[in-house]
């Protein structure tokens, strides 16, 4: 047994890479913990990562277990810096990508437009053939034109084909024939067919899943291919585990076949993270909620469950229909709130915040690169709730004229104070993520009472407590790492993958149930085994969606069992009924019926286990660093205790008003708030006196 | 009183749009009928006690302005007899606006005891016991229609009344259906009620009710201002309907737009009268609509409330088939709304150039396909189907967009639909030369094919061919709708409204939907961007040259010497 295990994990974000570093002794048990960060290197994001762990003088040979996360995928797709995509699909169908669902969501909008297909309409080609929804052959395959399309194909400088038939996630033979004929044709093209992302139903969805993959295939295989590169070359020999979106983690070789599960990896990783605290400190019902600079993302977990869904969209909003990624993603509400989203009068004297951020240039107002208007971040730093002596960790000078403009220039407009601003931009930014907190929870039949609000990300800890009131929640816990937490929770990550398989059935035939779980069962100890990890050491679990005879929305319900008969059956539509009446409010004496399943296998692989702190015996006092006033927008001005947060120990409490500083992010604990630092170095805030 | 303060307006204006979306959100995810969940044929409102609209959410704008016309008919009838958990359902044509299908709910929302305001919750219910399932096509009185309520107490303090849910599931084909769209307008209802009362603990009802009075005034000032900048003057336009589905005689709707200072009057003499076929439309959806098109040129960005179009005067002559009244049909009141909405966004569009758009294709264009003869096993589809947008100034129009009244309603996927019904989609696509040809060329219609897998019965309503989508400023008018029924022995007829008719196993329906207008000159329209549509396939070689004048080789290049001069290349 070597005498130590490292583990790393590396996070590359929009603006920061970052990275957690955790070393454990295996005689002693005790873990050593370093965090770096490092600028993030567009286009070639490899360079960042081996950059920080440079920084952070990583020994990347000795290395046991390496995760990584990376908006490669996000980017790529946001900036429509792609492959050029030709897409194949059923006769009469190659608008679907165009037509899309056919709706405005901006009524009013005589100009409305729909977001632009990634495919040009002369590269969506058709063959005849069909299948139909119960996997039978109707009509032929028919692949002599496929010679000419690829012939055309390769004229117009097409670099990534997707293939997407109707039907074909009942059966997905004719896509398997189109796929290898095109292989045959045009040997080493990119391609990608709908049924190896998903086997759901839904055509336009499908294939816009199915370009999009396309789409960054070759920069993700690239970026991917280059990134072992670095790291086998620095000498590390183990697997490299790459975050995907349902809060697991997938070998390299997989990833590259479907890349657009990486979509929403950082995020994944950090409400992973934070299931994984719930369990360690055992709260099991957790609202988890992630303020970055530009957006702050929020996620409910049941129960230590967190839900993966396959309903997630990219650049949907009040403006857009956006586009479809029926890919397992961990079930997330995001608006554009961050500590960067820039404060603004409309020409009716109305306050608002966001979307629009600062980003990280020119940043907010005090920043001082010429940043001239209110941000959230600004309005936190002018109430005293962010220390200017100790802005961004000590790194930056803030800029307090440059803030006082900024604000001064809004309160002109408003006929009000400096600080009434920035107590109305605090109340605003508050109210917009108690809605989006509000639709993870209430709007789901959870009573946000019953959890604990785990806050991290940069802005979080200076928001929870407030949004934790508003809410009613019990208390609310800053996460040790709360800055990095997303790299935090990869380390924390199994290997992983979710099956969602559309079929349809009566809620009795368990025939018809059990051979569909035993299929997918099989595909998936098929996938693992190619990783090498034996049947043995995979979990398999099934999920259950159903739905009321001739509805369309299902509900996810846990099979009591690995495989069903007659009484599991029974417990199951039980089951479903509670769920159903959970969700929307009623029940029904009506027939129940399967339309599929949702499997997850999922198998640990060098996963860390947290262990506790050492306790120095420093004091308190030791930590405190002064005392400043500080404004709690509605609960007033209050005189703060300010705790070094670098110095907090297991075993320490203290009580409101006060404000925690940490080189990455600021706690803002509210009066009569009762603080406790656990084994683990979480802060805990209890917030209801 | 306590006043709300900026901030706290602000607050509550987030809370209340954000409400009605939640309760939206519980009334599709519970819904029964795939026109409501799939569809979005639905609105939410929150309102404030006088029944006056605070957030509004709705999957299809035609009903913008009605819902809150509803609540007060709710209000007049039963003033304070009402209590907490009490609801009332409504879908009189004659006073709600639409017809039959169109069921309002609306329940009172207490905190502490006090009436606090009122939800209401429409959806499209399927069947209501007409003459023919699902919807009719060729009723001439709203006696064929179904059953019809005024405001009606169904629920009181939570409990259903036995002999009203009686009543109603005898006057439907659909009756599981049924009682679950109306639960899940209940359900939309209880959330709104749930999510005002969390809001209501902590800023009390005298903040809120001041919170709200500055919404209103806020939208009211705004929209007299807008007004004000409007070019004054009168402006008229009229356009004519295929026919009322019953007789072939074309119906004319006339709109004359005045606008002087602040006030902007909109009045319909002109119009045909009453009609014996079923496109008779109330007077509170005539309303509503003409809100619409107003709302499209006007503050498009602002949220709707009690505030708005309160310089908005509509006059409708009493005998008009705009202002139905008993025994009017209503079944297919908002074919003719497609039409009064391009006319009025036409006259909004002289009195402000800038954003006048050519007209789009018009109508919901519905197919509809059942059978109703295999007890459990019956089966309906109703569809409405996308189309082309007009050209503006500076853009292209969009292709395969829902009409103006639809909004959120989405397709419903072929993958889903075989499921559902014995129908193959064969053919979901763009249709070649259908939008107006101009400098900004009017956007496709599309081409929807069902291939009939068993005996049934199908019915069309297909609307615009007599007033296509109109160009602007010299642009092309759109193609209308053309649709083909083939039969199994290959005979072809082109039916554009077709009431419900028996079809074997093996008829093929094409439908297809009608263009939008063209913006401009289509001489202005650079070579290559009509190189670019022919090669996409959206204009075909002979109208590139027809239209365009641009000769394109079958090499797919241009023949610059063999084509019109032009402005621009």
């Amino acid at each position: 047994m070597p005498d130590k295990i490292i583990r790393v994990a590396t996070d590359v974000g929009g603006t920061f890479t970052d990275l957690v570093h955790f070393e454990t002794d295996t005689r002693t048990g005790r873990q050593t913990v370093r965090t770096e960060k490092s600028d993030t290197t567009p286009p070639d994001f490899e360079q960042g990562v081996l950059a920080v762990m440079h920084k952070a003088g990583v020994d990347v040979g000795a290395v046991d277990f390496f995760a990584h996360g990376t908006t490669v995928v996000i980017n790529a797709l946001t900036e429509r810096k792609g492959a050029r995509v030709g897409l194949i699909t059923t006769r009469g169908f190659r608008d679907v990508l165009e037509i899309g669902r056919g709706n405005r969501p901006d009524f009013f909008n005589l100009m409305y437009r729909k977001p632009e297909p990634f495919v040009e309409r002369y590269l969506r080609r058709e063959v005849p053939g069909r299948i139909d929804f119960k996997g039978g052959e109707q009509v032929p395959l028919d692949l002599s034109g496929l010679p000419r399309i690829v012939a055309d194909f390769q004229a117009d400088g097409v670099t990534a084909v997707a293939i997407c038939l109707i039907h074909a996630y009942a059966n997905p033979a004719h896509e398997e024939a189109v796929l290898a004929e095109l292989r045959r044709l045009w040997p080493g093209v990119a391609a990608v067919a709908s049924h190896q992302i998903t086997r759901e139903w839904r055509e336009y969805e499908r294939t816009s899943t199915t370009v999009l993959s396309a789409y960054v295939q070759p920069a993700a295989e690239r970026y991917l291919e280059r990134l072992e590169r670095g790291l086998r070359s620095e000498g590390y020999a183990g697997s490299l585990y790459i975050m995907q979106s349902n809060c697991g983690v997938d070998a390299v070789a997989s990833i590259k076949q479907t890349p657009i599960t990486m979509v929403e990896s950082g995020p994944a990783s950090g409400f992973w993270g934070a299931a994984e605290l719930g369990r360690i400190i055992g709260e099991p019902d957790v609202l988890a909620l992630d303020i970055g600079g530009t957006t702050a993302k929020c996620s409910l977990i049941k129960g230590g469950h967190v839900a993966i869904k396959t309903d997630y969209w990219i650049e949907r909003h009040g403006k857009s229909a956006g586009y479809p990624i029926m890919v397992p993603v961990v079930d997330l509400v995001e608006i554009g709130n961050g500590g960067g989203s820039i404060a603004w009068v409309d020409d009716f004297g109305k306050l608002h915040v966001g979307p629009q951020s600062a980003g990280a240039m020119p940043g907010p107002a005090s920043y001082g690169r010429g940043g001239d208007k209110a941000t959230t971040t600004d309005a936190n730093l002018w109430l005293g709730r962010i220390n200017k002596d100790y802005f961004c960790g000590g790194a930056v000078v803030a800029d307090m004229g440059a803030l006082d403009a900024a604000l001064s220039d809004l309160a002109g407009k408003l006929g009000m104070s400096n600080a009434e601003v920035a107590r109305g931009i605090v109340r605003i930014a508050n109210s917009n993520m108690v809605n989006a907190l509000k639709l993870v929870s209430v709007n789901r039949g959870h009573d946000p009472r019953d959890f604990t609000l785990v806050v991290f990300g940069g802005g979080g800890p200076m928001h929870g407590v407030a949004l934790g009131k508003e809410l009613g929640v019990r208390k609310v816990v800053v996460p040790r790492g709360a800055p990095v937490f997303s790299a935090w929770g990869m380390l924390m990550s199994d290997l992983r993958r979710d099956y969602f398989v559309t079929e349809l059935m009566d809620a009795d035939n368990v025939t018809a149930l059990a051979a569909l779980i035993d299929r997918t069962r099989t595909r998936a100890l098929a996938d693992f085994a190619r990783e090498g990890v034996v049947a043995d050491r995979v979990s398999l679990v099934p999920f259950i969606r159903a739905r009321y005879q001739n509805q369309e929305f299902a509900v996810e319900v846990r099979l009591p069992g690995e495989m069903p008969d007659a009484a599991t059956m029974a417990k199951l539509i039980a089951d479903f009924h509670d769920a159903y009446e959970r969700e929307y409010t009623y029940r029904l004496d009506a027939g129940v019926e399967i339309i599929g399943l949702h499997l997850v296998a999922a198998s640990e692989v060098g996963k860390l286990e947290i262990v506790a702190l050492p306790r120095t015996g420093a004091t308190l006092e030791a930590a405190i660093k002064g005392r400043r006033a500080v404004d709690y927008a509605t609960e007033g001005v209050h005189e703060a205790t300010i705790y070094d947060g670098t110095r907090l120990e297991p075993g320490m409490t203290m009580i409101g008003p006060a404000v925690i500083e940490d080189p990455g992010t600021t706690v803002v604990v509210h009066p009569g708030n009762r603080v406790s630092i656990d084994d683990f170095g979480n802060i805990h805030i209890d917030i209801r006196g | 009183m306590k006043t709300a303060d900026p901030i706290t307006t602000e607050v509550v204006r987030n809370f209340v749009i954000a409400c009605a979306q939640d309760m939206n959100a519980a009334l599709w995810r519970s819904a029964y009928s795939a026109v409501i969940y799939e569809g979005r044929d639905s609105a939410v409102v929150l309102l404030d006690e006088k029944g006056n609209m605070l957030g509004q959410s709705t999957g299809v704008p035609l009903f913008v302005g009605a819902i809150d016309a509803c609540v007060k008919l709710v209000l007049a009838r039963y003033g304070t007899d009402m209590a907490q958990g009490d609801i009332f359902i409504l879908n009189d044509s004659y006073l709600q606006g639409t017809h039959l299908h169109d069921v309002t709910a609306v329940g009172p929302l207490f905190h502490r005891g006090e009436l606090v305001g009122f939800g209401a919750a429409r959806a499209h219910w399927q069947d209501i016991g007409a003459i023919d399932p699902g919807s009719t096509m060729g009723s001439t009185s709203i006696f064929h229609e179904g059953i019809r309520l005024g405001p009606t107490r169904i629920v009181k303090q939570g409990k259903p009344i036995p002999e009203w849910y009686d009543l109603l599931t005898r006057n439907t084909r659909l009756k599981t259906m049924t009682l679950g769209d109306l639960n899940a307008q209940i359900s939309a209802i209880r959330t709104g009620e749930k999510r005002l009362n969390g809001l209501l603990e902590r800023i009390g009802v005298a903040t809120y009710r001041s919170a709200c009075a500055n919404i209103f005034e806020q939208a009211r000032l705004l929209d007299i201002e807008a007004i004000r900048q409007l070019r004054d003057g009168t402006y008229y336009r009229e356009g004519f309907l295929d026919d009322d589905g019953v007789t072939t005689d074309p119906v004319k709707i006339a709109l004359t737009l005045t606008i002087a200072g602040e006030k902007m009057i909109i009045d319909l003499a002109g119009t045909s009268g009453p009609v014996q076929g079923s496109i008779n439309c109330g007077a509170v959806q005539t309303e509503s609509l003409l809100r619409l098109a107003y709302k499209t040129m006007i503050n498009p960005d602002r949220a709707i409330t009690g505030g708005s179009f309160s310089t908005m005067e509509v006059r409708i002559p009493d005998s008009c088939l705009l202002n139905a009244r008993e025994p009017a049909a209503c079944e297919w009141y908002f074919t003719g709304l497609g039409l009064l909405g391009d006319l009025m966004i036409s006259c909004l569009g002289e009195a402000m150039p800038e954003k006048a758009t050519a007209a789009h294709y018009g109508d919901s264009m519905v197919a509809a396909f059942f059978q109703m003869d295999k007890g459990e096993d019956s089966w309906i589809s109703v569809e409405p189907t996308a189309g082309g947008w007009g050209g503006t100034n500076g853009g292209d129009g969009e292709s395969a967009l829902i009409n103006l009244v639809n909004g959120g309603f989405r397709n419903i996927p072929a993958e889903v639909y075989e499921t559902k019904f014995p129908v193959r989609v064969e053919e979901f696509s763009l249709r070649r030369d259908s939008g107006g040809a101009g400098r900004w060329r009017g956007g496709c219609g599309v081409t929807r094919t069902y291939l009939l897998l068993e005996d049934c019965y199908g019915a069309l309503w297909f609307e615009r061919a007599r007033t296509p989508a109109w160009g602007l400023a010299g642009g092309q008018s759109g193609a209308g709708p053309v649709n083909d029924i083939v039969a199994p022995g290959g005979e072809v007829e082109h039916p554009l409204k077709m009431r419900a008719r028996a079809f074997r196993q093996g008829t093929r329906i094409v439908t297809r939907t009608g263009g939008g207008g063209g913006y401009g000159d289509p001489l202005a329209r650079p070579v290559g961007e009509v190189l670019d549509d022919v090669r996409a396939g959206l204009v075909s070689v002979d109208k590139a040259w027809a239209d365009y004048g641009v000769r394109i080789a079958p090499d797919m290049t241009v023949d610059l010497a063999a084509s019109r001069p032009r402005a621009t290349m």
